[in-house]
């Protein structure tokens, strides 16, 4: 699994993508919180929070996460290197696990840098230090699990094709879906008496959970469970080319 | 023939040992609702029952009856409302030993409007103040519906009326933080 993890790494590193990602995502985020004038400017909002950051960032990582994973299973399929990985040692969950972990590494690292906004903020305020420190970490926590998901969905739909721009946008669907989309199912006239439910089963309202400040056993938990079910059915998917063979 | 058998056997093992780990994933997920564990990490510690509630609770020498008047069809923010609630009682609940016991009661049930009127009037005359709120309603058109968001907590033979929302001009539901 670590042989596959390092190599994904350096495959995000030599080749432009790993730059690229973090370096749009941050830039996207700093110029609408500090340069752009508007609804999301932090220095004209007047409160030291960075509720902008936690805002916007879920719809950027709806598009780069998958940017990062399309490529994992796609292209090893066009290419057919794939089968050079499964003539190894490895099963198939080291596989995915190793793709996996790379992926998320790589959106921990577009994160980490947001720690400046967070000790900006914290010393611009008219009081140093007037921050709603349990709020902001929480939301840290929150995005980092949101975006861990949409990398086990971004790797799920790369399995699913050898196309790696049908894999981006399957992933894309997938995520908007689970972040946004039970919010809205909820709404639909049959499903009135399960709104509660099915609101559950999304990203958003975990996430806005986490954000309070609060981390709950029970909103890990969906995270991480998600997080498997979709790898499990990653594999599912790399355990059908077995029985695809017709001889 | 025999390799289309074998391949057969390891789809079918494949989607079983699929559809088994999502059954446990979801079944150990779903049992940790059940656990409470949280850690809180805002400064005030707003999520947490703080030392001087929990030793309140644990004097009671009597039981407390709480009735939450929030319940049945209502828009979503006050559902989530209803939950807070309903965690927050449960934490006092065990907190105090089992001494509060607490009730959702769906002031709207009673069909006959006359009696959901005197219902709805005698909930007023004890304090709490009600809210508008815009329901659909099984029709499929909307309809404007009376909410109590407010609980009556009954000690020693003593009302208290408890309003959960402060002001009623437009119903700001964001207001979880009033306990």
């Amino acid at each position: 699994m670590f042989a596959i993890f390092r190599k994904e790494i350096s495959d995000f590193f030599s080749s432009f993508t790993g730059y690229i990602v973090i370096v749009v995502f941050l830039l996207f985020n700093s110029l609408f919180m500090w340069v752009f004038p508007g609804e999301w400017n932090i220095l004209e909002s007047g409160y030291a929070g960075l509720d902008t950051l936690f805002f916007l960032s879920p719809w950027v990582f709806l598009f780069l996460v998958p940017a990062v994973t399309m490529k994992t299973f796609a292209e090893e399929k066009r290419l057919g290197t794939i089968e050079l990985i499964f003539t190894r040692p490895v099963t198939e969950r080291e596989i995915i696990w190793g793709k996996y972990f790379a992926s998320v590494i790589l959106v921990l690292l577009a994160l980490l840098p947001c720690l400046i906004y967070y000790f900006s903020v914290f010393n611009l305020g008219e009081t140093p230090g007037n921050l709603d420190r349990g709020g902001t970490w929480g939301a840290f926590i929150g995005l980092f699990f949101l975006a861990a998901i949409y990398a086990s969905a971004g790797i799920f739909a790369s399995s699913l094709t050898d196309n790696q721009v049908v894999a981006f946008i399957v992933a894309v669907l997938l995520s908007f879906v689970l972040y946004s989309g039970f919010d809205s199912f909820a709404y639909l006239p049959g499903l009135k008496k399960l709104d509660e439910f099915v609101i559950n089963l999304g990203i958003n309202e975990h996430y806005k959970s986490i954000s309070r400040g609060v981390l709950d056993i029970r909103d890990i938990a969906y995270f991480l469970a998600v997080i498997v079910i979709f790898n499990e059915a990653t594999r599912l998917v790399l355990l059908s080319r077995k029985w695809k063979k017709k001889h | 023939m025999k390799n289309n058998q074998g391949s057969k056997n390891i789809k079918v093992k494949s989607w079983l040992q699929f559809i088994l780990t999502v059954a446990v994933v979801i079944i150990i997920a779903s049992l940790s609702s059940l656990v409470r564990i949280r850690l809180d990490l805002t400064e005030d510690r707003r999520y947490t029952l703080s030392d001087p509630t929990v030793k309140i609770l644990n004097d009671l020498r009597n039981d407390i009856y709480i009735q939450v008047y929030l319940d049945g069809e209502m828009p979503i923010p006050l559902k989530r409302l209803r939950r807070s609630v309903q965690e927050m009682l449960d934490e006092f609940r065990i907190a105090s030993g089992r001494r509060v016991d607490y009730e959702f009661i769906n002031p709207a049930a009673v069909k006959d409007v006359k009696q959901r009127e005197a219902q709805f009037q005698i909930l007023s005359d004890k304090g709490l103040s009600p809210v508008y709120a815009q329901a659909p309603d099984d029709e499929g058109g909307l309809s404007t519906k009376m909410i109590f968001p407010g609980m009556i907590i009954n000690y020693n033979g003593i009302e208290i009326p408890v309003n959960f929302l402060k002001n009623n001009q437009a119903i700001s539901y964001e207001q979880n933080i009033l306990h």
